[in-house]
């Protein structure tokens, strides 16, 4: 049995000031950027993807109440971009593996080891599990933020939060008692 | 309110925060074009939309406001809360969200706001604060954070209601979530973050760590009302429970949530905030009422609570450097601010000592819900929690009072309500309807007298039901971390007895039965066939592309829902191949969050839609189950839980509604 419609409509607020989006830009591109590296185990795509978004969200600029609406919306476009690419491009999978190919080599092979096992931890994870955990656990945002984002309930975030940290858990520390 | 998880993010941030990113370069070579042309202002139009918005908002609240009711005798008349400054931001670790945690108090009616604690003089902060059962004293967590890790400390304190008498209870050293039991002789607590749940006599002597497998991630911890039984979240999202003894140990296979929730005085309601969403819900967490929404410039909704009497929720709301305790009644009326000292948190009423005013329990939450256009009301007089068709009439679920109304869909009348054991789900075949209730109690209905013909219990966690091959099949969840494994039970209709317990691996969720097979469903993604000649799994589970799935039986084969692109699949009922997939427009459906479908009379409705997308968004599909074939239709809703009559249904409030099927775009 389903759940019962829940429909409400959201008045639109005023625009925030126009010569913001610069601001704006420079301020959060990075962690968009990174953040989709982690949603898409890609490191190229993931700026890729948080340009694009961000170009969009420009043409919309007026429609944002608040940066934080602004951020959401960044987040959300890049969300469905990468879901798109995904659907256009069957080579997915080989993309995500040539990104690992691709991590520079750094002096410290212990360091590139623990990496790589993130990296391989990461991409066990389901995209909507990837998604809420890179969301919420290096974006910092709230379930509530996550599922306007991805266009889910908050109580499937949640869900998919919970199971792709005791994923990662499970993969990153064997031991369980760290 | 979701944390992070901080060894999550440390590894997250340890794999990309080196990552250059060359920001000045993205931007400068940012797309042009239409892309940075910017759009016509809309201010005026929605400048009137908010004016009318509020004088709307001015005109409900005058309406519904109420005055305050004098307080029941079980109700004390304080309510304390821990008050620290607002978080700088989104905290990166732990200290953030204690520092500088003091106890306050604020009467009821929100006057005599005062600080009861200053720990931190002494470098601490007070948290987690829970009342004795007869009101007189407060336990609460004295906490530190240590470490490079930010690895939190504390020590169990109780005091006197006003403050007074300041001592430290027990040696646990790493004490949070304690909670008095209803009794008053023990207090419940988590050890070393999470990790363990522990009891100690109020009146003080030694720890005993109550042991069981499923132990991981444990916060939330409460008392069931009236019992020995500690109610606790375990990693975040599952709701858990276990007798003080260490016995009976259970999971809610319901959830998710955040751990702010709190079963009622009665024992028969919980109330969940859920990020964005304040709710009340069956014992079990089940059926949600929303009694509240947290819309802007609100974040979140949080740390719920009851009073003694359950006549009212108290709980904080968060906006923008605000956190403030609110209350309001479980009928979702009487919305009102108590206000606070600070940054609240963790608000909970006192109790009065005296027992529980004499009179009818509170009255279960039922939330106005409003009629959706073209839709026939049909009036239960009570709880409508969700609808199936079986026998030619509507089955109506009732969870606030266990029972399910019978809807004759030839008059749109009432025809009977059926008391039965449990009501979670329900099923038809071999000539009855079939209820199971979460605590494991199934129920026999006979669809010729309405009566309940025969009842069992068959263990808690029941999920699920099917009918087919004869027999009755009920899935039973895993009921801890440690194992991801299910019991599928078969039923003997007749006699109700289980004949046969079948194991199934990879958290089964839900059971489905279709020709000669029983097929359940596994953490939304993959499928596992049962072989009733056998009355074993049959072969390997068969993994679906994508990981957010639904299914049902119809027209002789096995449904598959794609949430994540908006496909329904048809399957093979014998080999579980997937025979044709029907895209429904996927990229639209795909990025929103509603997609789903159930059977009808030779048909299949599907619908999907944005997320909390107003009606225009949605989208609706008739599918021929024979031919596969789709055809866009006009949609009337969405939320709909069964087809049949000719109709949809959607239960709600207080009433099913009809809906007539819906026709093509443009048909004229």
């Amino acid at each position: 049995m389903g759940e019962e419609a829940e429909l409400q409509v959201t008045a639109p607020e005023p625009g925030i000031s126009a010569g913001s989006f610069d601001d704006f830009f420079r301020d959060r591109f990075a962690k968009v950027a990174r953040t989709m590296m982690l949603v898409t185990g890609d490191f190229d795509a993931g700026e890729e993807l948080a340009q694009e978004a961000f170009a969009r969200t420009f043409a919309r600029w007026d429609r944002f109440a608040t940066l934080e609406h602004a951020t959401n919306s960044v987040f959300a476009v890049a969300w469905n971009l990468a879901r798109s690419r995904r659907r256009r491009d069957s080579r997915a999978k080989r993309a995500a593996g040539r990104a690992a190919a691709e991590m520079p080599p750094t002096d410290e092979t212990a360091r590139v080891n623990e990496r790589m096992v993130i990296l391989a931890a990461l991409r066990e994870l389901s995209r909507r599990q990837r998604a809420c955990v890179a969301l919420v656990d290096y974006a910092g945002m709230s379930d509530r933020e996550v599922a306007e984002i991805l266009g889910m309930r908050p109580p499937t975030v949640r869900v998919h939060l919970a199971r792709g940290r005791a994923r990662l858990r499970e993969a990153l520390r064997p031991g369980g008692d760290e | 309110m979701i944390e992070r998880d901080t060894f999550v993010a440390a590894r997250l941030s340890s794999l990309v925060d080196d990552r250059p990113v060359d920001v000045d370069e993205r931007l400068r070579t940012l797309p042009q074009g239409p892309t940075r042309i910017r759009p016509r202002r809309l201010v005026p139009i929605l400048t009137a939309l908010l004016v009318a918005a509020a004088a709307i908002g001015l005109l409900v609240w005058a309406f519904t406001a109420s005055p305050r009711r004098e307080p029941a005798s079980n109700r004390g008349d304080l309510i304390v809360y821990v008050t620290s400054e607002p978080p700088v931001s989104v905290p990166r670790h732990g200290f953030a969200r204690f520092a500088g945690s003091e106890l306050a108090v604020v009467r009821a009616n929100g006057s005599g706001r005062r600080v009861l604690t200053h720990l931190g003089d002494r470098g601490l902060a007070a948290i987690d604060p829970a009342w004795s059962p007869d009101g007189r004293r407060i336990v609460f967590v004295a906490a530190r954070v240590v470490g490079s890790e930010a690895r939190l400390e504390g020590t169990l304190e109780v005091m006197n209601a006003d403050g007074s008498g300041l001592h430290r209870l027990g040696t646990a050293t790493t004490a949070a979530d304690p909670a008095w039991s209803p009794d008053g002789g023990l207090i419940a607590f988590t050890q070393d973050d999470g990790a363990a749940l522990a009891v100690i006599p109020s009146a003080g002597g030694p720890e005993r760590v109550i042991d069981y497998r499923g132990r991981h991630g444990i916060s939330g911890v409460t008392w069931f009302p009236g019992t020995n039984t500690i109610g606790f979240v375990e990693d975040g999202v599952f709701v858990a429970m276990i007798d003080a003894d260490g016995a009976a140990y259970r999971r809610l296979p319901t959830g998710p949530h955040e751990g702010s929730f709190a079963w009622s005085p009665d024992g028969r309601q919980a109330v969940v905030a859920a990020g964005d969403e304040l709710v009340v819900t069956a014992l079990d967490l089940t059926r949600r009422r929303v009694l509240l929404r947290c819309e802007r410039p609100c974040r979140n909704l949080g740390d719920p609570v009851w009073s003694p009497d359950g006549r009212s929720i108290v709980f904080v709301r968060q906006t923008a450097g605000r956190s403030v305790v609110e209350e309001i009644r479980p009928d979702g009326s009487g919305l009102r601010s108590l206000g606070a000292t600070g940054w609240a948190r963790s608000p909970r009423w006192q109790p009065s000592g005296r027992p529980p005013a004499a009179g009818p329990p509170p009255t279960p939450a039922i939330i106005p819900f409003t009629a959706p256009r073209g839709a026939t009301k049909i009036e239960l007089g009570r709880g409508a929690s969700a609808a199936a068709c079986g026998f030619g009439s509507v089955w109506v679920t009732n969870l606030p009072d266990v029972s399910v109304q019978r809807v004759d869909p030839s008059t749109n009348r009432m025809v009977a309500t059926i008391p039965v054991r449990g009501v979670e789900s329900m099923a038809f075949g071999g000539g009855s309807a079939w209820t199971a209730g979460i605590n494991g109690t199934l129920s026999r209905i006979d669809p010729s007298t309405n009566a309940v013909t025969g009842t069992s219990s068959v263990g808690y966690g029941t999920e699920s039901l099917t009918y087919g091959s004869g027999s009755l099949w009920v899935l039973q969840l895993p009921t801890s971390d440690v194992s991801d494994a299910g019991d599928l039970l078969r039923i003997d209709p007749a006699t109700l007895r289980v004949t046969a317990r079948i194991t199934v691996h990879g958290y089964p969720h839900s059971v489905v039965a279709v020709g000669p097979s029983i097929w359940v469903l596994q953490d939304f993604d993959a499928i596992q066939r049962v072989d009733p000649a056998t009355n074993g799994v049959a072969g390997a589970s068969i993994q679906m592309q994508d990981r957010d799935t639904s299914m049902f039986a119809a027209g002789g084969s096995l449904w598959i829902t794609s949430q994540e692109t908006g496909d329904l699949l048809k399957i093979d009922p014998v080999t579980g191949r997937i025979v044709r997939l029907i895209p429904l427009n996927g990229e639209e459906v795909a990025s929103g969050g509603n997609f789903a479908a159930v059977p009808g009379d030779g048909v299949i409705w599907a619908y999907g839609s944005r997320c909390c997308a107003p009606l225009p968004l949605a989208r609706m599909w008739r599918v021929d189950p024979t031919t596969a074939t789709a055809r866009r239709v006009h949609p009337p809703t969405g939320g709909f839980t069964a087809a049949g009559a000719g109709s949809l249904w959607l239960a709600g409030g207080s009433a099913v509604y009809r809906f007539p099927e819906p026709s093509p775009p443009h048909s004229g």
